[in-house]
């Protein structure tokens, strides 16, 4: 199983990356959301949870969002929306978008922990 | 308009050659000792420090000068030798002074600066920097580079610039818009740059790349703004996020809008590294 990090910075990318290897999972990685979907299409079946920036060059990531909600292939996969974006708007957004989870930037290592654990716990539901 | 100019610790000679090149601008100057700046600076337009290159306390007395000021954003201006400014450099945090002018006077040079300095403080200062929205970018830099690298930081003090102009070594910079625009960046030296990067990273030190250091601060200046949009919202200061870029080799300009002042905000990170974020952010004319 699989999780897919979606975000343009390679640091945020590499952070989580060293989360999810603490977890046993494969990461997946996308620098936007074009790669994101494309990666989703060819592993839908093996992704557990899709960790997703809002501020992207291209499509943002409440656009990649809103396309896997709306796709049966990928509706239900969990998805947590780790972003910058902390104003409530945008938490109440995300989740009526069908997020299933919101952290916000910045975050230690700790709570990406709990929160990617809490994340696939509703995953294996 | 007559702007007031404070000449502190001068020496007579100093304060002939600095009078008569305030006195093109019609600036009312006065010769103060430090004591007497720092009970009122903030009823100056500018403020000139002589640093003798000898001083040892120099650096403390005008961080001292500051931290009493009711008004940070007043031009801190240093005045002191070659050797001098290498000792200012070295041992002044970034954002304390405005500008270093070194000695012997040069007209020109001093005439030009002093223009930049007087122009822009010859504004109403209460409607030119308004320095409530500033918190938000305070709060939200100690907590990132706490969360991000482990690293407990402290804002040192508030000044003003003309410009973006840094003597860092690379800044991560976002355009901001919204129902207010400008720019801020986040300016670190190559050193500390390096290693909060590692710590983010959880790399060793030499590990890191070039590309690790831009895309880290860039995301470190992302992260930033994000947390102060969120408690500026519904203010005259908000704003959206665009994408953050960095900019390296130093020094540097990040950005500029006519007439409005960056506000400067200094930091020491850990024993004594320091850094700056510069926040220029105007609410747009209804």
């Amino acid at each position: 199983m699989a999780i897919l990090t979606v975000d343009d910075s390679t640091t945020i990318r590499r952070i989580v990356k060293r989360s999810a290897d603490e977890v046993g999972l494969e990461v997946l990685e996308a620098a936007d959301g074009v790669q994101a979907l494309k990666i989703v299409e060819e592993r839908a079946a093996d992704i557990q949870l899709i960790l997703l920036d809002w501020n992207m060059p291209g499509m943002s990531g409440l656009d990649v969002l809103r396309s896997l909600k709306n796709n049966p292939r990928s509706k239900d996969i969990v998805v947590m929306m780790l972003t910058s974006e902390a104003d409530q708007n945008c938490v109440v957004e995300a989740l009526r978008s069908g997020a299933q989870n919101y952290l916000t930037k910045p975050f230690d290592a700790k709570m990406l922990m709990l929160k990617i654990q809490e994340s696939l716990s509703l995953a294996r539901a | 308009m007559s702007v007031s100019v404070a000449l502190i610790d001068f020496p007579r000679l100093q304060e002939q050659i600095a009078s008569r090149l305030l006195a093109e601008y019609d600036a009312d100057v006065h010769r103060v000792s430090h004591s007497e700046a720092a009970a009122r600076l903030d009823t100056y337009n500018l403020a000139l420090y002589y640093w003798p290159d000898t001083a040892n306390d120099a650096a403390e007395r005008v961080q001292r000068l500051r931290a009493n000021t009711t008004a940070p954003a007043v031009p801190l201006v240093i005045v002191t030798s070659e050797s001098g400014k290498r000792i200012v450099e070295k041992v002044l945090p970034p954002g304390v002074a405005a500008d270093i002018l070194v000695t012997p006077l040069e007209p020109h040079v001093v005439s030009r600066k002093l223009a930049v300095l007087l122009g822009f403080r010859k504004e109403p200062i209460a409607a030119e920097l308004d320095l409530h929205h500033i918190n938000p970018f305070i709060e939200a830099t100690v907590e990132t580079i706490r969360q991000m690298a482990g690293m407990d930081c402290v804002c040192t003090g508030v000044t003003a610039r003309v410009d973006g102009s840094t003597r860092g070594f690379i800044s991560g910079t976002m355009g901001l818009s919204g129902s207010a625009e400008g720019f801020v960046a986040l300016t670190f030296d190559d050193a500390l740059a390096r290693k909060i990067v590692c710590r983010m990273l959880q790399v060793q030190p030499g590990e890191e790349t070039e590309d690790d250091i831009r895309d880290a601060v860039g995301e470190l200046m992302n992260m930033i703004a994000g947390r102060a949009k969120a408690e500026l919202i519904n203010t005259d200061h908000s704003f959206h996020l665009s994408l953050p870029t960095a900019i390296v080799g130093g020094p540097h300009t990040v950005g500029k809008i006519r007439g409005v002042p960056v506000v400067v905000i200094a930091f020491t990170a850990g024993e004594s590294d320091r850094f700056e974020l510069m926040v220029c952010l105007i609410p747009r004319r209804k």
